[in-house]
């Protein structure tokens, strides 16, 4: 009788494992065990389980131990001090491959760390608060004023009255912690004044924060209630105002013509709320009695819930104290996540470029490792000889792994320098709007992301050897002799070659949608003539207490003063320049409809003040002479006049603060908050005749020349009339439009240059690739120029297979540019991220790309001598 | 010569031990039994491989037997080879216990 048949699984199991004598003997084995079982089923298998699984167990054991012996014999090939002296012989031979290896990868590694630097700084550093995730930031929210053009800006946005500072933390149960602020900016006394920004801040705002002065105190409580004259100034100020000496607490300061005395310096990097970094602060206790009304909400604040409370059971228990008493109904509260409102608005243009970077990373990579690979092919003899002498291929992997680690390695400290050094170059670039973005700097955190990615790519290029080698058989290798290739025609080398190129086009497209976006927006009609308009902007001194007419008086001696400057063709003056991000609306009565109160910015303007911005009246007339002080005249935009005065204002007349303004002309509306703004409803009026004003901008016109070369002249002559005027700022209206794109032209800059660089990093792979080719139908094209074919038909050949591989690229690469352009669609304006002109002109430039790789080696073919080709 | 690992030591001798009987399963049984300790049959395998294809095991096949499915047995016996480097080791492991007083209660 047989024996029982060991079950199928072990049987195949065994046969593929094991030699054929040793599968005879441990199957004989086996079966004469469970023989022995006297055929118990369990115990049958119970011993087939046990024997099948030891045997396979030390087989596998067994063998990966007879490889691991192999391929030490001979040196080892794991990262040995001797495997690495070996690869950087090798690669003192290759200058030229090691340096475009180093520098293309360098490239990638210094876009990809410089975004994270930026991004680190901007978006992930920006609340180095303790606990920042229960601090919320507490708005008034009034649904009526979303759909008013004028005041829709801070709908949801609205402030605190002062009765909310002082009932909230009386009557809340559910915060912690509770910080209020306004911004403000004051004449700093000196040598000579300035502007500077300050803060008005309650006590409790720097223990919610969990901050800790670096020298003196902070605000008692009672200086939140009482006139003090304790100020705090920032680390930053300190060093660089006061020269950071020993005793500069208890040291004098003069704002905005008062002494105050400097009790307490901020930790350095403090910087909270306000886009720009407060210099001072001052306790809120300052603040005139007139404000601490219900109707006045002029205060930010920030509360930190307690612990394991929601939002919503806070925002429910600070709602009524945050509405007050006066018209509660008609508002509400909300309460956003501080992080998010400091940084969700950077974040996602940073994370995207960040990608993009990584896109550029990932095709400057494919570059190196095809590069690699084509120096791989280039040594099939050498790896042929080597294996024939008795080299494991384990062994020349290892080499390769090492060799390309070196590179990478190199790469990484070449990458770290330029970093380091281009970064403040990157950021002089950069609009100041980015929060924090002058504190970036390189440090361990970023150096941690540099080695990370480091790891990645020396991950992806030393596995290359592992399937490249694989075609390098040793005696293949010998009979070749080394001179065809067969790599140049491989799908690895076409697909890695395609996937740069779809890369490519996918941040090409994304550049240029961000750079068309930059260009629609700019293109738009000004209603202004911008060109050489220099702009100073002052706070004048002494000037509370002063008649309407002495103000007007002041500020037309400045104007007259500026106008006499040699190569001045005219100046104005203005309660705020277009694109200064100072807007003021009132709310004014119009007759037909006296109940209401709608609302309109407002311009208070020198008579000259259209003149020299190059405005002219649509209907009526503009402000001059006979416009005396008594009476009140208005200008106003023809979007005013289709809102308020049913098409047809001059003659008209509304009322603002109980006067009577009398509508005398009409101008097209003028761009003044943005590019983008839609049109704009508001009204001048005359200085003369009302000029609720201290901050008065004087405008510039210049005769010819740049506009910014009358800057210096501008000061001198503003000081000699007004030697206490404060500057607050003193530019060009270039200057001014420039900075209201700037985030967008920033992020276009940084897409088109890594756009460029994919491009171009493409074009380097395609360029290897064809000139590979080329080499290795060496003798097929010498055949047919013998035959007769034209230099040009061989020219169209090589062209015709560079084209082939860009149009692969351009194949998959447009799917992936369109879903890619989707995501950035909310950094667009005034284009589609289907854009048929973008996509067109990407895909042109991707395929020039493509057609100038393939000119080289193009030419080069044509001029194959047929003779030398056949007989080599 | 190549050097000897322990389980290859105790493999020749569970081989010179087994005699006549010297094949995998046996061989087994007696490294179990006089080492007193559990002992892989896989490892039996692979080591019994390996010391043939060093030289130190030569092979024979016997009869075929319907309980073992109709296979034949495979005897292993220590070569002249192997008995030579068992001597090695068995001198160098006396040269080491020389003059040392831990006697082997045996």
């Amino acid at each position: 009788m047989s024996a029982r048949p060991v079950s199928r699984w072990a049987t195949a199991l065994l046969r593929r494992l094991l030699t054929a004598e040793q599968f005879d003997e441990v199957m004989g084995d086996l079966t004469g065990r469970v023989h022995d079982t006297g055929g118990a089923h369990w115990r049958a298998s119970r011993v087939t389980l046990v024997v099948v699984s030891s045997v396979v167990w030390h087989t596998v054991r067994e063998s990966l131990r007879q490889r691991r012996a192999r391929s030490s014999r001979g040196g080892a090939w794991l990262p040995s001090p001797r495997g690495v002296r070996l690869a950087v012989r090798r690669w003192k031979a290759r200058p030229a491959l090691v340096t475009s290896a180093i520098v293309t990868l360098a490239l990638g590694l210094v876009a990809t760390t410089a975004m994270f630097s930026i991004l680190d700084t901007v978006v992930l550093r920006a609340a180095p608060w303790s606990e920042p995730d229960r601090l919320y930031n507490v708005y008034v929210v009034r649904p009526h004023w979303q759909h008013d053009p004028v005041l829709s800006s801070s709908w949801n946005r609205g402030g605190l009255s002062w009765t909310s500072f002082q009932d909230i933390p009386k009557h809340a149960t559910t915060i912690s912690g509770f910080g209020v602020w306004r911004s403000d900016r004051q004449t700093l006394g000196g040598s000579q004044a300035e502007l500077v920004h300050l803060m008005m801040v309650n006590a409790g705002l720097f223990p919610m924060l969990g901050v800790v002065p670096a020298q003196g105190r902070f605000f008692t409580p009672e200086e939140d209630e009482s006139v003090s004259d304790s100020v705090i100034i920032s680390s930053e100020t300190w060093r660089s105002r006061f020269g950071g000496r020993a005793d500069i607490v208890g040291y004098s300061v003069l704002l905005n013509e008062r002494p105050f005395r400097i009790i307490g310096v901020l930790p350095p990097g403090f910087r909270f709320g306000a886009v720009e970094r407060a210099e001072f602060l001052r306790p809120l206790g300052l603040t005139p009695t007139s404000q601490r009304t219900e109707g006045n909400h002029f205060l930010q604040a920030t509360v930190r819930l307690a612990p394991g409370v929601s939002v919503d059971a806070a925002t429910r228990d600070l709602e009524p104290w945050v509405r007050g008493s006066e018209l509660p109904e008609r508002k509400q509260t909300t309460m956003v996540s501080h992080v998010e409102e400091e940084v969700g608005s950077s974040r996602r243009p940073l994370v995207t470029l960040l990608v993009a970077a990584m896109l550029l990373l990932l095709i400057a990579t494919s570059n190196v490792g095809a590069l690699l690979m084509g120096d791989t092919e280039a040594r099939r003899h050498e790896f042929a000889v080597r294996m024939s002498l008795g080299g494991g291929p384990w062994q020349l992997r290892g080499q390769l792994a090492v060799e390309a680690a070196v590179l990478v390695v190199g790469a990484a400290i070449v990458a770290v320098v330029l970093t380091v050094w281009t970064l403040p170059a990157l950021i002089r670039l950069a609009p100041v709007a980015m929060p924090g973005l002058d504190t970036v700097s390189v440090d361990g955190r970023i150096l941690g992301f540099a080695a990370l990615l480091t790891c990645v790519v020396a991950m992806l290029l030393c596995s290359m050897p592992l399937w490249t080698l694989g075609r390098v058989r040793g005696a293949d290798g010998l009979r070749e002799g080394g001179r065809s290739g067969s790599l140049s025609k491989s799908r690895g080398f076409r697909w890695i070659v395609a996937g740069q190129t779809a890369l490519a086009l996918i941040l090409v497209v994304g550049a240029g949608l961000l750079f068309e976006t930059v260009r629609q927006t700019t293109s738009v009609s000004l209603g202004f003539d911008a060109d050489r308009l220099a702009i100073a902007t002052v706070r004048l001194p002494r000037i509370a207490g002063l008649t309407a007419e002495e103000r007007a008086q002041r500020v037309q001696s400045l104007v007259d003063r500026v106008a006499s400057i040699p190569g001045v063709e005219s100046a104005a003056a203005t309660s705020a320049a277009p694109f200064s991000n100072n807007n003021s609306a009132s709310g004014i009565r119009l007759p037909s409809r006296p109940d209401a109160r709608p609302n309109a910015s407002r311009l208070i303007v020198s008579d000259q003040y259209f003149a020299v911005m190059g405005i002219r009246p649509v209907e009526g007339r503009l402000f001059d002479v006979t416009d005396r002080p008594g009476r009140f005249a208005a200008v106003v935009t023809q979007e005013f006049e289709r809102t308020f005065m049913d098409g047809h204002a001059v003659g008209k007349t509304f009322i603002l603060n109980d006067n009577t303004h009398t509508i005398i002309g009409v101008v097209a509306s003028p761009k003044h908050r943005g590019y983008t703004e839609e049109a704009w409803r508001g009204f001048y009026l005359l200085n003369r005749q009302d000029p609720s004003w201290d901050l008065p901008t004087v405008l510039v016109r210049s005769a010819g020349g740049d506009p910014s070369a009358l800057l210096p002249d501008l000061r001198r002559a503003m000081n000699a009339v007004e030697p206490g005027a404060a500057f607050s700022f003193l530019g060009t209206m270039d200057t001014l439009l420039a900075r209201s794109v700037a985030d967008e032209r920033f992020r276009a800059q940084l897409a088109s240059a890594f756009g460029v660089l994919a491009l171009l990093l493409a074009t380097i792979g395609l360029y290897g690739v064809v000139t590979r080719a080329v080499q290795a139908r060496t003798r097929e094209l010498g055949v047919r120029l013998a035959l007769g074919a034209r230099p040009g038909a061989v020219a169209v050949l090589v062209f015709r297979h560079a084209l082939s591989l860009g149009a692969l690229g351009i194949v998959a690469g447009l799917p992936a540019a369109l879903v890619a352009s989707r995501a950035i669609a909310a950094f667009l304006y005034g284009v589609a991220p289907w854009s048929p002109l973008v996509i067109t002109a990407a895909t042109a430039a991707v395929l020039l790309a493509t057609l100038a790789a393939a000119l080289g080696p193009a030419v080069r073919a044509s001029r194959i001598d047929p003779l030398r080709a056949i007989r080599e | 010569m190549p050097p000897i690992a322990e389980f290859e030591l105790r493999t020749l001798l569970a081989v010179m031990q087994s005699g006549d009987e010297a094949y995998a399963v046996r061989v087994h049984r007696e490294l179990e039994e006089r080492t007193k300790r559990r002992v892989a049959i896989g490892a039996v395998y692979v080591t019994l491989e390996r010391l043939v294809r060093k030289g130190w095991l030569a092979s024979k096949l016997g009869d075929p037997s319907p309980e073992r499915g109709g296979r034949a047995k495979r005897f292993y016996a220590v070569t002249v080879r192997g008995k030579g480097a068992l001597r090695n080791e068995i001198r160098a492991i006396h040269r080491l216990w020389e003059g040392l007083d831990v006697v082997p209660d045996a």
